[in-house]
């Protein structure tokens, strides 16, 4: 290879290069300016963070002809020799490759031969994460007192791995994610040298990017230099990133806000197309619905966007919804574009979400017509589901016990009959529905407590056991009705003590007399009502008549 | 030539980086299944090694070796293939691996470098992968390390951060319709069926011309599953357990037949929603229009969901039969047509 990659060229050759890691390069400075070197030092932190980098510094610093206390020269024969890795004495061991206990002891084993040319013999161990534990056990003896010419450092992506014991034995330096910042200004400085025209805004969108990682922000300087040669544009960097033009984002979230799902769609795919990050774009959209929902809200104060921008989002915020930005940026924001990288669908599924009116919000026949405009063919199927319900209720109502089984399934399907006298249904029903309604609500809450708080001569008797496994699913005047999930505790419920028990310990709570009455509801078990909707036939109906 | 078409940022990159010879030790090409990892990979290895001046030229002997599988310097490690049934190890090796490291070490042979490609790097196994680390990093100056991924979520970033990650996206579905008719001279009614089926990768599109099996037997999939949405439940209960049985052989086929389903549930949701414009099976508009006026949209969004659920759930070892079985029972049926047809028919 004629040329090496940025991040080999540019690997720091002195503690003072080392960007980020004040806490690391200013002790290890200390340490050699007094002399203090320990015998064993641990470097850990995430990838491309100067590890391996401050390994072999600390070896030159050690060894180094001129110096020897405080930074490498770099210009005597020994740094060079290390820098190029043609040392005897600096030893860089790949744990990850000699990960076994027979490694080990052959290390050992030459640990304890004095240093060639060097003061110090250096073992670099990288990935150390990866010794086994028998090979890790193998070193402990040597790591806590080796021969006094020899330093051990340990590097490591993944401390959490290392066995305790070696942790304990040496000293640990924590690298951390290098801040934007720092790596603006080392790639700023790298382009010096190369020769690079960039802006700097560029430069944070690299630093952005690649999330405190010093390596990947140089491989992806390097493509760029590559690919556009020595002047990048910020355009240019953007593309590499996939970032879009947030024009694009802006067209899908007023789509979302319009309901188009056509247009929205369309969008999407366009945005593919043009061979754009999608995972890139949702971030993107999320963070604009995010402006959006901050402009609804009138908390705008922290919104970082130019005056035109944000009268036009004004005008997209006037026209939204609370709820609907909310679904929006929630959907959006738990989509996960992880595995299936170049599929549409998943963001095409929350577009659909979105504009899907929920049931909550909107009565479903009202805004089923707002979707089904844009294409004339689909709409009949649209409509039938509503009527169908409104024609099938009343049918239903008919039979008595089958109502009862609609009022716990809906409470409107359960007023709808009560209230036929007055034409608006959405309007309150009259005062004793709702007081009914919320009676047995309480008395729904509060059933478990209602039995165990029955009178001490009732409390035990089974009619009180037997309540336990009913639940009361409905009040009419003066009638409780519970529904039991088995016949056979129904039918014992019938028999007229348990009754009477029942209605005592029911009409106690409810300070008035009250009857009882029971009905058999199965329970919602789902592979039941799959069965009924394939046909198959109920047969304790049969049995109850 | 450049073998691979349309990758033109991530080829032009690679020549510019040919011409100034600032070519990286190892890159990492991540892209879709078919998408031309694989072909990039090799016109690589062919770059490197090619002895004319244009480089690669693939008439040279060296790159003639290269396409053959035959030069001594370049080498393809990816799942190894145990046996007889095609099935396959399940993870890249740290046997492989060692005999990279090996290898690498050794200065190349007859070329001018060592190129060694490893498909699948998301199947590296944690060991493997370690073991790969140092080597990666700071290979002898005659090494390029070319990784093939589909996914480099799967990968530890550490290996991530070594390779010059470039990442090669599908075509845009247009491109490959014109680039098979004008390239391949392939009839454009065609050209336009199998881009749409291709999803942007050419790879696929192409071996379909080559295999004309690939196309057929796709159809007869298709065919199956769409008989599978208008039978009773009896019926497609014997085709989850057909499919179940298939998935314990290999579970690349049942993926891809939930593929092939989520497919046509989301030209089912374009169809509906009106974007007649990004619908994958062309070939079946008919079936599509007449089958939307079964289903709401609510319908049609919820079994989407369910499909996506299911593949995810036999990725992560759910018992294969229950979750086919439970996706067939999910399938919004036509229950209302079903007991409406045989009374329609009475009267006549």
């Amino acid at each position: 290879m004629s040329s090496q990659v940025f991040y080999r060229r540019w690997r720091p050759q002195t503690l003072a290069d080392i960007i980020g890691q004040a806490q690391v390069t200013q002790t290890l400075l200390n340490a050699l300016r007094s002399g203090h070197i320990s015998h064993a030092y641990l470097f850990c932190g995430p990838w491309g963070t100067g590890k391996t980098s401050a390994g072999r510094i600390l070896a030159k610093a050690v060894n180094c002809l001129n110096n020897g206390q405080g930074e490498p020269c770099n210009a005597c024969a020994l740094c060079q020799a290390i820098t190029e890795g043609t040392a005897l004495d600096v030893i860089e061991v790949d744990a990850a490759s000699n990960r076994g206990i027979d490694e080990i002891r052959n290390l050992r084993e030459k640990v304890n031969y004095a240093s060639n040319q060097a003061r110090y013999k250096v073992y670099i161990i990288d990935e150390v994460h990866m010794l086994t534990k028998e090979a890790s056990n193998a070193l402990l003896k040597t790591l806590e007192e080796p021969p006094p010419h020899i330093i051990f450092i340990l590097a490591t992506t993944e401390a959490h791995k290392v066995l305790p014991t070696i942790l304990s034995r040496c000293q640990r330096f924590d690298f951390r994610r290098i801040s934007q910042a720092d790596v603006v200004t080392k790639l700023t400085s790298i382009c010096q040298a190369e020769g690079i025209k960039i802006e700097p805004e560029s430069l944070r969108l690299i630093a952005r990017a690649t999330i405190g990682s010093l390596r990947d922000a140089e491989n992806l300087l390097e493509q760029l230099t590559t690919y556009y040669s020595a002047k990048i544009e910020i355009q240019q960097v953007q593309s590499v990133l996939g970032i879009t033009d947030d024009w694009r984002a802006r067209e899908l979230v007023s789509n979302i806000i319009n309901n188009d799902v056509s247009a929205g769609v369309a969008t999407i795919n366009n945005v593919n197309r043009d061979g754009l990050d999608l995972r890139q774009f949702n971030r993107e959209l999320v963070e604009y619905l995010r402006v959006l929902l901050l402009l609804k809200t009138d908390s705008a104060d922290t919104v970082d966007l130019s005056v035109e921008e944000i009268k036009e989002l004004k005008d997209l915020a006037t026209k939204a919804t609370l709820p609907q930005i909310l679904k929006a940026v929630k959907l959006f924001g738990q989509l996960k574009l992880g595995l299936d990288n170049y599929s549409t669908l998943p963001l095409e599924l929350a577009l659909v979400d979105c504009t899907l009116p929920s049931a909550e919000e909107k009565p479903i026949v009202k805004v089923e017509p707002e979707i089904a405009p844009p294409m004339k063919k689909a709409s009949p199927p649209t409509s039938p589901p509503p009527i169908e319900k409104t024609i099938t209720e009343p049918e239903v109502t008919n039979e008595p016990a089958a109502s009862l089984l609609m009022t716990q399934e809906a409470p409107a399907a359960k007023r709808k009959p009560v209230s036929t006298s007055k034409p608006p249904v959405a309007e309150p029903t009259p005062a004793s529905a709702p007081a009914a309604g919320s009676e047995i609500k309480h008395l729904q809450q509060n059933w478990r407590q209602i039995i165990k708080e029955a009178p001490p001569g009732i409390s035990r008797t089974p009619a009180a056991a037997l309540l336990r496994s009913a639940e009361p699913s409905a009040i009419e005047e003066n009638t409780v009705i519970l529904s039991f999930k088995y016949p056979l505790h129904k039918e014992n419920m019938e028999k007229p003590d348990n009754q009477q028990i029942a209605e005592q310990i029911i009409s106690r709570f409810l300070e008035r007399s009250c009857r009882v009455r029971c009905i058999y509801k199965p329970e919602d078990n789902h592979l039941v009502e799959e069965a009924l909707k394939i046909g198959a036939q109920k047969i304790i109906e049969a049995e109850e008549k | 030539m450049w073998q691979v078409v349309g990758q033109d940022r991530v080829v032009s990159l690679l020549q510019r980086s040919l011409e100034t010879g600032s070519l990286a030790h190892a890159y990492l090409l991540v892209g879709s299944p078919h998408v031309g990892k694989m072909t990039l990979a090799l016109n690589m290895a062919q770059a490197l090694n090619c002895l004319a001046y244009e480089r690669p030229c693939g008439e040279c002997a060296s790159c003639q070796k290269i396409v053959s599988v035959g030069h001594s310097d370049v080498q393809v490690i990816g799942r190894l293939t145990l046996g007889e049934d095609l099935s396959e190890d399940k993870l890249i090796s740290t046997e492989q691996i060692k005999e990279i490291q090996h290898s690498a070490s050794l200065p190349p042979f007859e070329g001018r470098y060592k190129v060694f490609i490893v498909e699948g790097a998301e199947l590296l196994s944690t060991e493997a992968a370690n073991r790969m680390l140092k080597t990666l990093e700071e290979p002898i100056s005659t090494v390029v390390f070319i990784l093939l991924a589909v996914n480099d979520r799967l990968m530890p970033a550490t290996v991530v951060s070594r390779c010059q990650r470039l990442e090669l996206t599908p075509m845009p579905v247009a491109e490959v319709e014109s680039t098979l008719s004008s390239r391949w001279g392939i009839e454009s009614s065609r050209a336009r069926l199998l881009a749409r089926f291709s999803h942007g990768c050419l790879g696929w599109a192409l071996e379909a011309v080559s295999d004309d099996g690939l196309l057929t037997r796709r159809a007869e999939k298709m065919d199956r599953l769409l008989k599978v949405v208008n039978a009773d439940y009896e019926e497609r209960f014997t085709y989850a357990s057909q499919l179940a049985s298939r998935f314990t052989q290999n579970r690349g086929t049942v993926q891809e037949i939930l593929d092939l389903w989520l497919d046509w549930w989301r030209d089912l949701l374009l169809v509906w929603i009106g974007c007649r414009d990004f619908i994958t099976n062309i070939d079946r508009l008919a079936t599509l229009d007449g089958m939307i006026g079964g289903y709401s949209l609510t319908q049609i969004k919820a079994y989407i969901d369910n499909l996506r659920a299911a593949g995810e759930q036999l990725r992560q070892n759910a018992n294969p039969r229950l979750v086919l079985e439970v996706l067939m029972l999910d399938m919004p049926g036509k229950e209302e047509h079903r007991q409406v047809k045989p009374a329609a028919q009475l009267p006549v």
